[in-house]
């Protein structure tokens, strides 16, 4: 029989560039704050640890680049953003990703 | 470090193995950027920590906040691709390791029968014993320098001196926070705390790395503070050490 929580795990973290990704789009942000944001979606509440080998494995990609900021309320944070190969990486994600959608949509509907 | 509470020292005895565990994973599976893999995760988990009320601080709360964090094996998974060994490193690596197997067997044959023929140099124990304690000094008096400075600063902040609170912050601080953001930042979390009826040192820690920051050094201090709006309230401050030997603030959070 199938693990439907196991497959719904490995699908999670293998759609985690495309989400953080797009989470980087509305603005440059923190680790911790990427986790906390995903959190309050459901389906897409992961690991928090999950999300730093990924956003570093980004940024050696140069998807993303990094700088340190200073925070009021506690020690630096280090931020992340989308790089300009990034963004264009993401719309050619986000393009896939709505043709695998329309794929297996129709295909449910029998096409 | 002097002040740790022993609840404090579980948590980073937890915290400290975590960290372990995932640079080990990440290394063996040669991925890059082990260092700043752990840092960031290190800055994750004293956020973590933060969070929690001095009644939470229990080893159970501790657990749970690592397992949140996932298994460390799914790190090395989610870096991604091993990084390739060309041939060359290959070959050079063995040569790395015939060489030190050499040298071993020198120092099995030579070395140490030379060593063991010789009497022990108690002189040379002795200076061990002392060479070591004045670098632990040295790190307490910075401790204590640095909770000056905060206690300093705090009190500026007290008073409602905001604008004299960034006059007198770090360098680093003042390079990403204008006098108007601060004031705004600070007024907006103390006032409404009311005034300060007590204070007193919870625990201080002496680092040379922060998440986020420039290497430097740095001392975390968490004060145990009673607000007249607030009962128990924990203010983190971060003084470090600046260029002039002098230690100011470089960063300030209430909970």
């Amino acid at each position: 029989m199938m693990n439907l929580e196991n497959w719904q795990t490995q699908l999670r973290k293998g759609l985690l560039d495309i989400v953080v990704l797009n989470l980087l789009k509305r603005g440059p942000s923190h680790g911790y704050e990427m986790v906390q944001t995903m959190k309050r979606i459901e389906g897409l509440q992961i690991r928090e640890g999950n999300i730093y080998p990924v956003l570093a494995r980004l940024e050696t990609d140069g998807l993303v680049t990094s700088y340190s900021q200073p925070s009021t309320d506690g020690p630096p944070r280090k931020y992340f953003k989308l790089t300009e190969s990034g963004q264009q990486a993401l719309e050619d994600m986000n393009n896939h990703w709505d043709l695998l959608l329309e794929s297996i949509r129709q295909i449910r509907k029998g096409a | 470090m002097s002040d740790i509470n022993f609840q404090d020292k579980d948590w980073l005895r937890l915290r400290e193995q975590y960290l372990k565990q995932i640079e080990e994973v990440l290394t063996e599976s040669s991925q890059p950027n082990v260092e700043s893999i752990v840092e960031d995760v290190r800055g994750h988990l004293d956020r973590r920590f933060a969070e929690l009320s001095p009644m939470q601080r229990t080893w159970e709360n501790y657990q749970a906040i690592i397992t949140e964090m996932g298994p460390p094996s799914e790190y090395a998974e989610l870096a991604g691709q091993k990084r390739d060994i060309p041939a060359k490193k290959i070959l050079w690596g063995f040569v790395v390791i015939v060489a030190v197997v050499l040298l071993l067997l020198i120092i099995g044959t030579i070395v140490i029968p030379l060593i063991l023929s010789k009497k022990p140099d108690l002189n040379l124990m002795d200076k061990t014993k002392t060479e070591s304690a004045p670098l632990k000094l040295v790190d307490e008096q910075k401790v204590a320098s640095a909770i000056e400075a905060a206690k300093a600063w705090l009190q500026l902040v007290d008073e409602g001196k905001y604008d004299e609170s960034w006059s007198q912050a770090a360098g680093f601080l003042k390079k990403f926070v204008s006098e108007e953001q601060l004031k705004t930042s600070l007024e907006a979390a103390r006032k409404p705390l009311g005034k300060v009826l007590s204070r007193k040192v919870q625990n201080s820690t002496y680092t040379t790395t922060l998440p986020g920051a420039p290497d430097g050094q740095y001392v975390v201090i968490q004060f145990e503070t009673s607000f007249e709006n607030k009962q128990n309230a924990v203010e983190t401050i971060t003084p470090m050490l600046e260029p002039d030997g002098q230690w100011r603030v470089s960063g300030y959070y209430i909970r």
